[in-house]
């Protein structure tokens, strides 16, 4: 995780301005925001012990090499607890998962292009009551999917996007429930705005 | 305004000191079933599971969680996760009382296997079926003297079970028991008698059970 920060980090320094390193590669940064509608797969935590809100997130796209777009992003998403035999006396589980991306970039039109991406990085499901901690899950996630851009203007895109997102938990409990927490299955529904 | 922020740290601190840590990525497992004397399963009977222990340095001031609840099922089957407590609090399995007595099991972390608690079937008598049996202790201001022992043998029903030994006391009794209508049950006890090198006395009475909640008597 901090070497996905430390590398958001280093490439932001870059934000709101296109250098042009060389004709191939390029330090090209785009804001996205996003709100994403999540729906959850199989038989695990999130989707049989959580009802998720709309989650929230952001997107940095920094390096461009052939089409080829490196970036990285933020999700935030909260839920609200179901099944308080399975999730204990808590109220909400909020799923943060920070991750780098590939994309590559297709240009459809002057209007229109379509970004196919790849993404890999941690996820953390946080437990609470009110203000009370009781504690959090940590693991990795893998990401697949495809955004389509429509050019607004020079510096405005809107975005919709659909994702495929698997992440992988640490846990420790008993073998007949480690199935049940030590991963999660999630369709994205995204929609969003981009800022070059 | 620096002095207030320094209160609020100090009061959030505390408050934070005063709670029990869990951790989300040890789930406990807490299963078992719920059946009456003829072993048939008691449905929907509702059930807390609830951590306890001691706010740090603070003595005996007791803090618990209500970590858990819910209900048998309709085959008197239940199964809670919950997040584990961080140190090896107590962890109480409270089962309500219904048209059946409650009952209390207590144990903590180490009575778990592979990060679960079995507890198998649990019998629980109909509240109709069992009567109050009350011990009173009347030393009759004998100094010399000292109840040491206190048993009832009979059909009994203990509403707390601890998984762990616990440390009792000396010479401190449960002097209340649940007891089975309608039988003849045996209270054993013992007394020390100090102006007699200390020799100790077991007695045995028999206390014939009806249907109404009884007294017993021991007088030395």
């Amino acid at each position: 995780m901090r070497k996905i920060i430390l590398f958001c980090l280093v490439f932001s320094f870059g934000f709101g301005q296109t250098v042009e390193k060389s004709e191939s590669i390029q330090f090209k940064v785009g804001f996205r925001a996003k709100l994403f509608k999540p729906f959850y797969f199989g038989d695990n935590y999130l989707a049989k012990a959580n009802k998720a809100s709309t989650g929230v997130g952001a997107n940095l796209d920094v390096v461009e090499y052939r089409n080829f777009i490196l970036g990285g992003g933020f999700d935030y998403t909260n839920h609200s607890v179901t099944d308080v035999t399975r999730a204990g006396a808590i109220n909400r589980s909020v799923l943060t998962e920070i991750y780098g991306t590939v994309a590559y970039r297709i240009v459809l039109s002057d209007d229109w292009q379509i970004h196919p991406f790849l993404g890999f990085g941690d996820s953390k499901i946080s437990f609470s009551a009110g203000d009370r901690d009781f504690g959090h899950q940590t693991g990795n996630n893998y990401r697949i999917g495809v955004n389509a851009d429509y050019k607004v203007d020079k510096t405005v895109t809107f975005f919709a996007g659909l994702g495929f997102n698997v992440s992988k938990y640490d846990i420790n409990t008993s073998p007949e429930f480690v199935s049940f927490y030590d991963n999660s299955k999630i369709l994205q529904i995204t929609l969003g705005l981009k800022l070059h | 305004m620096t002095n207030l922020k320094i209160i609020f740290l100090l009061v959030f601190v505390m408050y934070s000191c005063g709670e029990i840590q869990y951790d989300g990525e040890t789930k406990l497992e807490i299963t078992g079933k719920l059946i009456d004397k003829a072993g048939n399963p008691i449905a929907f009977n509702p059930i807390d599971i609830e951590v306890s222990g001691n706010i740090p340095d603070s003595g005996y001031d007791l803090i618990s969680d209500i970590i858990s609840y819910g209900k048998s099922d309709e085959n008197g089957k239940f199964t809670f996760l919950i997040p584990a407590p961080k140190l090896n609090n107590p962890i109480i399995i409270r089962i309500k009382e219904t048209d059946y007595l409650s009952k209390i099991i207590e144990g903590n972390k180490n009575n778990f296997t592979v990060y679960k608690l079995n507890l198998q079937s649990i019998i629980l008598p109909k509240i109709e079926d069992v009567v109050g049996l009350t011990v009173l202790i009347n030393p009759n201001n004998n100094q010399n003297k000292q109840l040491t022992s206190l048993k009832i043998i009979g059909n009994t029903y203990n509403q707390n079970e601890y998984l762990n030994p616990i440390e009792i006391e000396n010479f401190t009794f449960e002097t209340y028991f649940n007891v089975f209508k309608n039988q003849t049950v045996t209270i054993e006890y013992k007394i020390k008698d100090f102006s007699n090198n200390a020799t100790v006395e077991t007695f045995t009475e028999s206390l014939q059970i009806n249907d109404i909640n009884q007294n017993f008597t021991i007088t030395f």
